[in-house]
C-alpha cells in the first residue's frame, strides 16, 4: 500500500479525508499523508447543509449524529444596537435543500470532527500516515510523480504515485511550490478567536443557530457558534488595518470590538476563555490553476476567501467529490486533460460564485439583508447559502440572485437619499482606534435636511 | 389609511424595532430615522409592510420621504392603494 499507491493525498483534513474515503470505496489505493497527529485544532466550526449530502454519500453522517454535535438550524444576524434577544433569523428548514438528508446542519469542534472523518477514511480502506510532513511534490518532465515526505525523526523518503492531490489546506503546498498562489488584495481581513464557557445561551427558539453580530464597522462582524458541553466558539473579523491602527493588544482589540455590539456584549458578559487566542490575517487568496499533469488541488488548497458563509467544509467536501469523479475517469482510461479540465471548470465556477456572493455581502451590507428577508428572494438566498454551488441548478439560481442584487445596487446608487445604501442610517463607527466608538451619526442630524415635497 | 393600520404599524415599530429600552411610545409624527430604528430595523419594517399589506415596495422607494414618520409610511401605502 505505502510502496505504490494510485493516489497520494497531501493532508488529512476534510478535503483529503473525504477524497481518500471516496477513492477507497471505489477500490482505488489512496494514501493520505497528514503532517499533524489528529486530533488537532482548526478554525471553522460551522457547516453548511450541503455537507450532509457528502457525509451521507460516504457513510459518515451516522457517525456525526452519534457524536452528538450541535445541530445548526440556521443563522441569526444582529445589529449593534439591537436590544437583547432581538435578531433576524434565517431558518434553513424554510426551504429544505433538495437531496439533503437533514433539514439542519452542524456546528462541529473541528479537532473531533476532522479526526473522526480521517478515521472513517481509514476504516473505509484509505491508507493514513500521520506525522508525515510532505516537503515537496516531485515532478518529472512537467508531471507530478510523487512526493518527498519527512517524518518527525528526520527520516525522509520519496513516495511515488500516479496522481498527487494537494489537500494541505491554507498551507497551499503545491500552489506555492509552483508559484500559483495570488493574495487577494481586496480582502485584507484579520480574525481573532477562541473558545469560551459561560457565553449566554442563544435565545429560546434559536438554539444551535450561528449568530453573526454586526459591529457597525466596515467589513467587521463577530461570530458566536454554540458547541457541545456549554462551550462556544467566538471570533471577530475586521480589516487588518483597523487592528494595526488601534495599537491595542489582540485581546484588548477583541473585547473592544465585542463592546461595539449590544447583543454581542450581552452574550459575552460572563464568558471565560478556555483555549489560547488564535489570530489569522491576510488569509484570502486564489490559485491560478486547480489541476495539471498528475496533480489536483482540493479544499482550502485551491482557494480561500472569507469565512462569513461557513463555506470551508463545503468547498473541501465537494471539491473532493468532484476530484474523485475526475480521478475515476482518468484511472479508467479517459483522457486526463479533459477530466481535469472538467474538474477545474465545475469547482472553479462554484468557488467563483462564493467569492462574488461574499464580495457583494460586504459591499451591499443592508441591501444584502433586504434580499435575505424579502419574500420574493428569501428562498434564493437560503438555497444558495445552503451550499453546493457546483451543480447547474444552484449555479443558475445563484447567478440570477447575484444579477438581481447588482441591478438593485445600481438603481439605488442613483439616489443619494436612498436608505438602502451602505451607512445611510449612520456613518460607520470610528472603531476601537478612534475616540468616539459606539456612537453612530443619525442621518438627519446632518444640517439642511431634505425638504418634503 | 385606516386608524387601525396606523396602529398596527406603530405597534410593530414599538415592539420589534425601537432600539433603546422597552416601553418606547411611537406616535404618527415620531421621527423614525433619527436613531429610533437602525438599518436592520428599517429592513424589517419594509418587509413587514410588504407582507402585512400585500404590497411591493421597490428598493428605490426606500427613501426618507416615505419613511421619516408613520404618516409618511401611511402616504406611501395609500399611494399603493393599501391600508
Amino acid at each position: 500500500m505505502i510502496a505504490e499507491p494510485d493516489v497520494l493525498i497531501i493532508g488529512g483534513g476534510p478535503a483529503g479525508a473525504t477524497l481518500g474515503c471516496l477513492l477507497a470505496q471505489n477500490g482505488i489505493r489512496a494514501l493520505i499523508l497528514e503532517r499533524d497527529i489528529h486530533p488537532r485544532d482548526h478554525v471553522g466550526e460551522s457547516l453548511t447543509p450541503s455537507t450532509g449530502v457528502v457525509m451521507e454519500r460516504i457513510g459518515f453522517l451516522s457517525k456525526v449524529e452519534e457524536a452528538g454535535f450541535v445541530r445548526k438550524p440556521g443563522a441569526c444576524w444582529t445589529a449593534p444596537r439591537n436590544p437583547t434577544g432581538r435578531h433576524l433569523a434565517l431558518r434553513l428548514a424554510d426551504f429544505p435543500m433538495p437531496g439533503a438528508p437533514r433539514p439542519y446542519t452542524f456546528n462541529v469542534e473541528r479537532d473531533a470532527f476532522d479526526a473522526l472523518l480521517l478515521r472513517h477514511a481509514h476504516e473505509e480502506g484509505a491508507g493514513v500516515l500521520q506525522g508525515a510532513n510532505v516537503r515537496r511534490v516531485l515532478f518529472e518532465g512537467g508531471r507530478a510523480v510523487g512526493v518527498l515526505v519527512g517524518f518527525p525523526d528526520g527520516w525522509e523518503r520519496e513516495i511515488r504515485a500516479r496522481l498527487v492531490v494537494d489537500a494541505s489546506g491554507r498551507r497551499c503546498l503545491l500552489a506555492d511550490q509552483l508559484g500559483l498562489r495570488r493574495r487577494d488584495t481586496s480582502f485584507n481581513q484579520f480574525a481573532i478567536y477562541s473558545w469560551f464557557r459561560g457565553v449566554q445561551p442563544n435565545p429560546p427558539g434559536a438554539e444551535g443557530y450561528l449568530f453573526l453580530h454586526f459591529l457597525g464597522l466596515e467589513r467587521a462582524w463577530g461570530w458566536q457558534i454554540p458547541l457541545r458541553d456549554g462551550v462556544a466558539s467566538i471570533g471577530v473579523v475586521t480589516e487588518k488595518a483597523d487592528f494595526q491602527k488601534s495599537g491595542k493588544s489582540s485581546e484588548a482589540f477583541f473585547f473592544s470590538l465585542v463592546g461595539l455590539s449590544r447583543p454581542f456584549s450581552h452574550a459575552m458578559g460572563g464568558a471565560e476563555r478556555v483555549r489560547p487566542w488564535r489570530i489569522e490575517g491576510d488569509y484570502s487568496y486564489s490559485i491560478d490553476r486547480l489541476a495539471g499533469p498528475g496533480w489536483i488541488l482540493v479544499g482550502d488548497a485551491l482557494r480561500f476567501v472569507d469565512p462569513v458563509f461557513s463555506t470551508g467544509v463545503d468547498v473541501a467536501m465537494f471539491s473532493a467529490l468532484l476530484a474523485n469523479d475526475a480521478i475515476l475517469r482518468m484511472l479508467r482510461g479517459e483522457e486526463e486533460e479533459s477530466a481535469l479540465a472538467a474538474y477545474e471548470l465545475r469547482v472553479g465556477d462554484g468557488v467563483d460564485i462564493w467569492y462574488e456572493l461574499i464580495s457583494l455581502f460586504y459591499r451591499l451590507q443592508i441591501l444584502f439583508t433586504r434580499f435575505a428577508i424579502k419574500r420574493r428572494f428569501r428562498e434564493d438566498v437560503i438555497r444558495v447559502l445552503q451550499g453546493n454551488l457546483y451543480v447547474p441548478e444552484t449555479q443558475v439560481r445563484a447567478r440570477r440572485l447575484l444579477e438581481r442584487m447588482r441591478e438593485s445596487e445600481e438603481r439605488i446608487s442613483a439616489d443619494p437619499a436612498n436608505l438602502l445604501r451602505p451607512w445611510a442610517l449612520g456613518h460607520p463607527q470610528p472603531g476601537p482606534a478612534g475616540d468616539g466608538g459606539g456612537v453612530t451619526t443619525p442621518l438627519e442630524s446632518a444640517p439642511a435636511p431634505r425638504s418634503r415635497p | 389609511m385606516s386608524v387601525d393600520s396606523f396602529q398596527r404599524i406603530r405597534r410593530f415599530i414599538e415592539e420589534e424595532l425601537v432600539l433603546d429600552g422597552d416601553g418606547a411610545s411611537v406616535d404618527d409624527e415620531t421621527p423614525l430615522l433619527r436613531g429610533l430604528i437602525d438599518s436592520l430595523g428599517l429592513m424589517q419594517l419594509v418587509t413587514y409592510l410588504e407582507e402585512e399589506f400585500g404590497i411591493e415596495i421597490d428598493d428605490t422607494e426606500v427613501v426618507p420621504d416615505h419613511f421619516r414618520t408613520v404618516v409618511d409610511i401611511g402616504r406611501l401605502l395609500e399611494m399603493k392603494g393599501a391600508g
